[in-house]
């Protein structure tokens, strides 16, 4: 009996997991080691006789330890499996930047952090919701090539969503949970 | 057709939204009549003092409010975490910590926080002592066993209190100021994991509040040396507790209070309608008269400046041991403290 | 044992309101719908309604969290059934008999017995669940500050290694980059500001839920809109309520996949799919038509159904009881009991006694909402499959926006959630799983008082670490479980073996 993994999820490219492991390990050994040194200059309130055990930098310094070992030990394994041959080329860039599932990819990140970090602040959220509702779908489900006439239901179902949702979220927030939405 | 009514939906979600901006709630002059629920931070953990009266308090609240009154426990550092907490929170009245008076007038002089009683309106409700209790299972039969064993091995007898900044430690540091003893000071969450550590033999002795022990001396799993005051404390279902007045005779005590605080500067029908109830429930309050008998707590309301008038000595003692123990940043009449 | 029965008939009559039985309809029903849409996980679904519910009293908003969950778990199988996309990666051994009877259209039937066999899964579990809990309680005072050093040490390392088989070491770096995370902000014993300058918004820490619905909302929008569509099967339903024969015949598969699934959840970090799948191949090697499974079987799906479910009230025991969470969804319930001021753990039938009968309240009543929803509206809410992505991620996030925000009113959250969410997608990207690190920012606290509180206890000695029975166990079976992991670890074990089973065969071959 063999159990599949918990999280299905498409991971990357079996070959490119030595490379990412490289980085993600010189990574891990600098930020270990960084919170290692910080935790040791954390104040021992020496004046104030308190036990030299209690002291704030003594559990992050462990921590730092910990992960800046465990760091190393990525680091070993992805040299064995000749992960520092990066091979970021012209093409292999290329290919990833053509493939369809980075647009969608770069497209969800982009409208998201423009709508939480940019839109929110800038109009009411009520009106914001909508709107980033409405040019998610808008994105998404906008056939180039067909002429708009001809896309006219995809208008009015993407306004009818972002409309109901947009309010009902607004209003479930504001009246109900009577949280000050910005 | 349908493209119009879309528009109608949007244009009147629109004016909703900025009718609902331009409208927020308005009391009338007088009573405050809260529109949720008001939130009280306890910042120490489930159980122990803070957390019990409060929670008293709380039910009591309720009906003259005519809202919920949710308790969340959110300890760390001494109860300065919760604290702060309820200080960031909007000054609008739904927010309030509770804790020992004297704990919140302390905090500066600890170097934990910087905020001192102006800050705050208090409303105070019991009074509590501290008990030195002993796990039944340490050879300590009285007071002045444990006054032998904390000399024969200076700081190395386990002692479990509340945090730096606890009813606990004030105790403790006033006892090692009297005798001159050292003692391990080991910190838990709040009085209630202090207690369960000390009967599951972690520590060997605690020094939190009677209130805190009450249980678990009734329990038979731990046994009370003196009580910090001076005379002693009857405890129902356990017996007498000697006052520690017994052992050291110059020992000074005063009452130490407890209550719900909110910062001083939110909207005055607020404190007017806390005060109202402060001065009617809850001082006819039949449920706290019976938590207090029923552990060894004084029942004694009090709110604005009479509360900080009748909690000054405690934190008067408390913050001068702690600047003579050599363990304040600062000296506390700087803040405001004289010495006693 | 008196005492409980008491205290769960105390709780049981507490949650008898109409509002609270509404709030039990309306949240399982979401569950269901949320675990039958591939894409969303009961995980995500736990997250976002912890934000829903934050406001609520901590034992209304658990008992909306718990039958979201139950919910969820159950309602994958619908998916699972249908489209042969387990809703939830819990429902992949229901897809393998389930979808099978809707192709020879009989997806009513299987639907209905998949909701029976969860009902009898869930309710056996929950039966455990009340027996095994207070159990616990025994020992709570053995727990000191070595053996909840070594309890959140032991926590990270199992989580990440059962939410990382592929690769485990993945899983115990991001434990350790939750428990970093934790450190953030105040600490507990000094109020000294660690990793963030006094007066600066990071100063107040990181809040658990802004991170958890990064770490699992949008990063799993992210994901989610990476994928290419999937397409919609039509299928015709029939008779959903099945007839008491059909379960009746199968009633010792039921029973033992009610335990062995309850077990199975009970063990710290293995999920409710590894209990579908072994109580699936239990009853397959116990059946008398062991050929028709993969082909339909009832057995079969009713196996996996019971089993899946009763793994939830399984998962509540470690949860409970240890503050381990069985899988990444009872993380996310862990994690929102803490924000909700209950600390569950050894000292629960201590600090809150009447708390552990609540939850098997609360999963009784989980159960009696999927049974009745489960049988009913079958035909109306299969239409919620042909909801496309696209309409309902920018809802989803929406949610996860407002969520983040709602709990403190801080815009800063909302940058937590984005941060967490970004990083969090890279992370899962590079194999790195989620739920360690969440429950690192849970148990960091955990670690950081008790280490030191130990350190001071033992005056900086080590050896009081390893000679307390209980600390002892939790370090060798920490031990374990990091050297199980090792090849030449194994290698040397089936030395071993070999050597002690066969010394024979050994010598003649040397």
């Amino acid at each position: 009996m063999d159990a599949p993994p918990l999280f299905e999820e498409d991971t990357m490219k079996e070959s490119n997991m030595p490379q990412a492991d490289f980085l993600m390990s010189i990574l891990l050994i600098v930020f270990g080691i960084t919170v290692l040194f910080v935790s040791i200059g954390m104040p021992r309130f020496e004046e104030m006789d308190v036990n030299p055990y209690s002291v704030p930098g003594v559990v992050p310094g462990f921590l730092g330890a910990i992960i800046a070992v465990l760091g190393f030990v990525l680091l070993i394994r992805s040299i064995i499996r000749k992960g520092y041959k990066l091979n970021i080329t012209g093409r292999t860039m290329k290919e990833w930047i053509r493939d369809d599932s980075t647009s969608r990819f770069l497209l969800t990140i982009g409208l998201c952090v423009f709508y939480a970090l940019v839109l929110i602040g800038l109009v009411p959220y009520a009106v914001g919701t909508v709107l980033f509702i409405f040019a998610f779908i808008l994105v998404f489900e906008y056939r180039r090539g067909i002429p708009l006439r001809e896309q006219k239901r995809m208008f009015l179902g993407a306004t009818l969503v972002s409309v109901l949702s947009g309010v009902s979220i607004w209003v479930l927030f504001r009246y109900l949970f009577l949280v000050n939405l910005p | 057709m349908k493209r119009l009514s879309v528009l109608i939906v949007l244009l009147i979600a629109l004016s909703m939204a900025s009718w609902a901006e331009a409208a927020p709630d308005s009391g009338d002059s007088g009573m405050w009549k809260p529109t949720k629920p008001i939130t009280i931070i306890v910042p120490w953990g489930a159980g122990g003092s803070t957390d019990q009266v409060t929670r008293v308090v709380a039910g009591e609240l309720e009906g003259p409010l005519g809202q919920k009154v949710v308790i969340v426990n959110q300890p760390g550092a001494s109860g300065s975490v919760g604290t702060k907490g309820a200080f960031d929170a909007p000054h609008d009245g739904y927010t309030w910590a509770a804790g020992a008076a004297a704990d919140l007038g302390a905090y500066k002089v600890k170097g934990l926080l910087d905020t001192t009683w102006d800050d705050w309106e208090l409303f105070l409700n019991v009074a509590n002592v501290s008990v030195i209790a002993v796990n039944v299972d340490t050879p300590y039969q009285d007071f002045d066993d444990l006054l032998e064993a904390f000399k024969a091995n200076p700081g190395q007898v386990p002692v479990a209190t509340a945090g730096q900044l606890s009813a606990g430690h004030a105790a403790m540091e006033a006892i090692a100021k009297y005798t001159g003893i050292k003692y391990k000071h080991v910190t838990y969450d709040g009085g209630n994991p202090a207690v369960i550590a000390t009967v599951a033999g972690e520590a060997e002795v605690t020094s939190q509040l009677a209130v805190e022990e009450a249980d678990m001396l009734k329990g038979g799993k731990l046994r009370a040396l003196a009580v910090l005051d001076d005379k002693p404390l009857q405890l129902k279902g356990y017996g007498e507790i000697p006052a520690i007045t017994d052992w050291i005779p110059e020992f000074q005590a005063a009452p130490n209070y407890f209550g719900i605080w909110v910062p001083a500067d939110v909207p005055a029908e607020v404190l007017e309608t806390f005060g109202e109830i402060w001065d009617t429930t809850i001082r006819d309050s039949q449920m706290l008269a019976d938590y207090a008998a029923e552990r060894g707590a004084v029942f004694s309301p009090s709110r604005g400046e009479e509360a900080k008038k009748k909690a000054m000595p405690f934190l008067q003692l408390v913050a001068w041991n702690y600047y003579d123990g050599g363990t304040a940043v600062m000296s506390p009449d700087t803040v405001g403290i004289p010495k006693p | 044992m008196l005492e409980g029965l008491q205290l769960f008939g105390q709780s049981f009559i507490g949650f008898m309101s109409l509002g609270i039985l509404f709030n039990v309809l309306w949240a399982t029903q979401l569950g269901i719908i949320v675990g039958m849409l591939p894409g969303l996980t009961a995980t995500m679904g736990v997250a976002l309604m912890t934000t829903l519910t934050f406001r609520m009293p901590a034992s209304e908003a658990v008992l909306i969290l718990v039958c979201m969950y139950v919910g969820a778990i159950y309602g994958g199988s619908r998916s699972a059934i249908l489209l042969n996309i387990p809703g939830t990666p819990a429902n992949a051994a229901t897809a393998v008999d389930g979808y099978p009877l809707a192709k020879q259209g009989r997806a009513g039937r299987a639907i209905g017995i998949a909701t029976t066999g969860s009902f009898i899964g869930t309710f056996i579990g929950m039966i455990i669940l009340a027996l095994f809990t207070p159990l616990i309680g025994k020992f709570a005072l053995e727990f000191k500050s070595f053996e909840f050093f070594w309890l959140s040490i032991f926590g990270i390392v199992i989580c990440g290694n059962l939410t990382a088989p592929k690769d485990p070491l993945k899983g115990w770096i991001a434990g350790f980059l939750g428990l970093f995370v934790a450190m953030i902000g105040m600490e507990g014993i000094h109020a000294h500001i660690r990793f963030a300058r006094p007066g600066s918004e990071l100063s107040g820490g990181i809040a658990l839920l802004p991170a958890m619905v990064g770490a699992f909302g949008f990063a799993e929008i992210i994901s989610v809109m990476k994928l290419s569509a999937y397409e919609v099967v039509k299928t015709k339903i029939e008779r959903v309520v099945p007839k008491f024969v059909e379960i009746w015949v199968h009633k010792w598969t039921i029973i033992r996949s009610g335990i062995v699934g309850t077990f199975i959840g009970a063990i710290p970090g293995v999920g409710e799919d590894i209990a579908a799948w072994v109580s699936y191949d239990m009853a397959k090697r116990s059946s008398k038509t062991p050929e028709k499974f993969g082909k339909g079987s009832i057995e079969g799906l009713i196996a996996a159904e019971a089993g899946n479910n009763a793994c939830v009230a399984g998962a509540m025991i470690p949860v409970l009881s240890l503050a381990i969470p069985g899988s990444a969804p009872a993380a996310v319930l862990l994690a929102a009991m803490f924000i909700h001021g209950v600390r569950p753990g050894p000292l629960i039938m201590i600090e809150f006694p009447s708390f552990v009968y609540e939850v098997v309240v609360m999963v009784l009543l989980a159960s009696a909402a999927m049974l009745i929803l489960g049988l009913s509206m079958v035909r109306w809410l299969v239409k919620v499959l042909v909801v496309p992505r696209q309409k309902l991620m920018p809802i989803i996030f929406a949610l996860c926006v407002v969520g983040a925000f709602a709990i403190q009113g801080r815009v800063f959250d909302i940058g937590v959630m984005i941060a967490f969410g970004l990083i969090g997608y890279f992370l899962r990207e590079m194999d790195y799983p989620m739920a360690p690190l969440i429950l690192g920012i849970i148990l960091g606290d955990i670690l950081d008082k008790n280490l030191r509180r130990a350190l001071i206890l033992s005056d900086g000695g080590l050896a009081p670490f390893f000679n307390q029975p209980i600390g002892l166990v939790l370090f060798f079976v920490t031990l374990l479980v990091i050297l199980s992991k090792m090849k030449w670890f194994n290698d040397l074990m089936g030395l071993l073996k070999n050597a002690i089973l066969s010394p024979f065969k050994r010598n003649k071959g040397a």
